[in-house]
């Protein structure tokens, strides 16, 4: 006695034996899994289904009225194996990228048929060819050791599709996709389902509770993982377009960066554009080059992950080498255009070169009063947008590069008080250094017995900055005295005395001086 | 190489001009083209021709209606289309120059 099961192709009823009924269906499945485009492989079925309904016609004449196994391994063989069928329908130029994309390449799925809970261990597994139990172990014990893997389990779960079709599960085994393996993959599903029926009848009968705990639990962790999914999709979703948003801020940021001003976070007082820090240092062709390559440097990386952020969350599926190679060669471009202008900038440090000069300071008495001009220290106070090493700075304006100047005091064979300024830059060549040195702008003034130095000089912003330094030295005679304003503690450098207290402390006290250097003296 | 291999090769390329010179005659339903092709040792199994009568259909060279049958399954019935026989004449010159050269060639001295 042999089950029988009905079954309508094309519009006619058949009686088909239950073995006949899963070959012949497995058979079908084969062929219409094989064709990409689902329309075509819906039609081509159709077709083949209303022929078999033809050939089956013509087998039940009389007094077999029942569709046996023998009759669809006829039918079969008439209609050919699925390879044929399948080679057919794609021509050749095809078949090679369909070999290409799919037959190789092992992907990432979640395995529904290995699950605790999402499969997610069960799809790692798959791809890596371990036990699953390795995966599981791993993502319970980095639950104990700190709770992110909980984390890195949803999110995995979200991410990875599941295997649902043949394809999938054979992708996620590496397993070459063709029709043969298909096959096979199929016939296995067949078997598993009818072996859990089976399973599942035997256990009900053995085990009617147990089987409904076991339903119960998958059944909860099915909801549970449904609702925590939409959840975290959710919340996924909110942050990933707060980013978005954010990224499209920086961007235009960073796009408006060359062209106007921008308020940097930590100095929201300022208002300056990158232009106008560089335009102090080299020529207005190279600016533009250096902002153009900057903002590409910084541009490229932060459009490149705000286009991979928007993809992943609105699952868009493109691959677009040309943009991606496109976009790295820029980057790379502007790199070594960043480089190229910093190598050949720093040319203009190779020399060195010096302008001096030296004054008599006519006292009229035995005591110098050293003090410097405050006006000019209040206003460079508080309006830098550029300090470099806490001696150059760039104002708001950046029409000058100002510097503080160092002060030093020495000794003197002569008899009156002496002023030497010494003017300092770097240059190409020896002569463009000297050349750099003499455009310093540098002011002190005189009145009576006292010396007012400005603490800052300055190179406009046409006399490119080239370590601009400006050192003042006030040559004492012997016994001679000299008194140094409190505020003068910022340009001291370095000055000998006898009490050995350092350039800050030797402000706003009175000096004379010996054969050893300064002496304090009561004022 | 296989002999097989290569009949079936050569076979297959000329199947679907085959196709386009049946229906070129008369209107067809599926099974009388299986049979017109197997009669003719042009194809083995009848599954291959499917995809291939799909895909001309697809390309505009094919049509097909639907006919009634009294002894099963309604009938889809091809037909060639004004591309499909333009597409016809091309391949039946270049079948004509390809004989000629499979000729001229065997003939080479």
């Amino acid at each position: 006695m042999k089950k029988a099961i009905k079954i309508n192709l094309s519009g006619i009823i058949f009686h088909i034996d239950d073995d006949a009924y899963e070959k012949l269906k497995s058979y079908l499945d084969t062929i219409s899994r094989h064709f990409s485009n689902k329309q075509e492989s819906k039609e081509i079925i159709d077709d083949i289904e209303a022929r078999i309904a033809e050939l089956f016609q013509e087998r039940i004449s009389g007094e077999s009225q029942v569709i046996t196994l023998q009759i669809v391994n006829e039918v079969i063989d008439i209609m050919g194996n699925p390879e044929d069928i399948a080679d057919s329908g794609e021509d050749a130029e095809k078949q090679g990228t369909f070999h290409d994309a799919y037959s190789r390449s092992r992907r990432l799925y979640r395995d529904p048929e290995n699950s605790v809970i999402g499969g997610v261990c069960g799809g790692l597994s798959a791809y890596f060819n371990v036990d699953p139990v390795i995966f599981r172990l791993l993502f319970v014990i980095f639950f104990f050791a700190g709770g992110a893997s909980i984390l890195v389990y949803v999110i995995l779960w979200i991410v990875l599709p599941r295997a649902e079709t043949a394809a999938q599960k054979l992708e996620m085994r590496g397993e070459k996709v063709n029709v043969s393996n298909l096959e096979k993959k199929i016939r296995e599903e067949y078997d598993n389902v009818k072996e859990n029926v089976k399973q599942g009848y035997s256990k009900a009968k053995s085990s009617v509770t147990y089987r409904k705990t076991e339903r119960a639990a998958s059944d909860f962790f099915d909801v549970l993982g449904k609702i925590l999914l939409v959840f975290v999709k959710v919340i996924l979703i909110i942050i990933g377009t707060g980013l978005v948003i954010g990224g499209i801020g920086l961007l235009i940021g960073l796009i408006a960066l060359p062209f106007v001003g921008v308020h940097v976070f930590p100095f929201e007082s300022y208002n300056f554009s990158l232009g106008d820090v560089l335009i102090p240092f080299t020529d207005p062709v190279s600016v533009t080059l250096l902002v153009i390559s900057i903002t590409l440097l910084l541009l490229i990386p932060v459009a490149a992950m705000l286009y991979g952020l928007v993809k992943l969350i609105f699952n868009i599926k493109t691959r677009n080498r040309g943009l991606a190679i496109g976009a790295l060669t820029l980057w790379i471009v502007s790199l070594i255009c960043i480089i190229g202008i910093v190598a050949f900038e720093s040319s203009h440090y190779s020399n060195f070169g010096r302008d001096s000069f030296s004054q008599e300071l006519d006292t009229g008495s035995d005591t110098l009063y050293i003090g410097i001009n405050e006006r000019q220290e209040d206003y460079l106070d508080d309006e830098s947008i550029l300090d470099l090493d806490n001696r150059w700075f760039l104002l708001e304006d950046a029409d000058a590069f100002y510097g503080r100047i160092s002060l030093d005091i020495e000794r003197t064979e002569g008899e009156e008080f002496m002023l030497e300024i010494e003017k300092e830059s770097k240059g190409r060549s020896w002569e463009s250094a000297g050349e750099n040195a003499s455009n310093i702008d540098y002011h002190f003034s005189t009145t009576g017995n006292t010396l007012t130095l400005d603490p800052y000089f300055s190179v406009d912003t046409d006399h490119k900055w080239r370590f601009p330094r400006v050192e003042a030295i006030v040559r004492v005679p012997d016994g001679k005295v000299v008194v140094l304003d409190r505020e003068t503690r910022d340009i001291l450098e370095g000055v000998r005395n006898v009490d050995h207290l350092s350039d800050w402390n030797m402000a706003g006290k009175t000096w004379i001086m010996t054969e050893d250097g300064l002496e304090r003296i009561a004022d | 190489m296989n002999i097989e291999n290569a009949k079936a090769q050569m076979r297959k390329g000329i199947l679907e001009y085959c196709i386009l010179s049946i229906l070129a005659k008369k209107d067809l339903y599926t099974s009388d083209i299986i049979s017109a092709l197997k009669e003719n040792d042009l194809i083995v199994v009848e599954g291959t021709l499917y995809p291939l009568l799909t895909r001309q259909k697809n390309a505009g060279l094919l049509n097909y209606r639907w006919e009634e049958s009294t002894q099963g399954p309604p009938r889809k019935y091809y037909s060639l289309t004004v591309i499909g026989k333009t597409y016809l004449k091309e391949l039946d010159e270049s079948w004509a120059a390809l004989i000629n050269s499979v000729k001229s060639i065997k003939n080479y001295k």
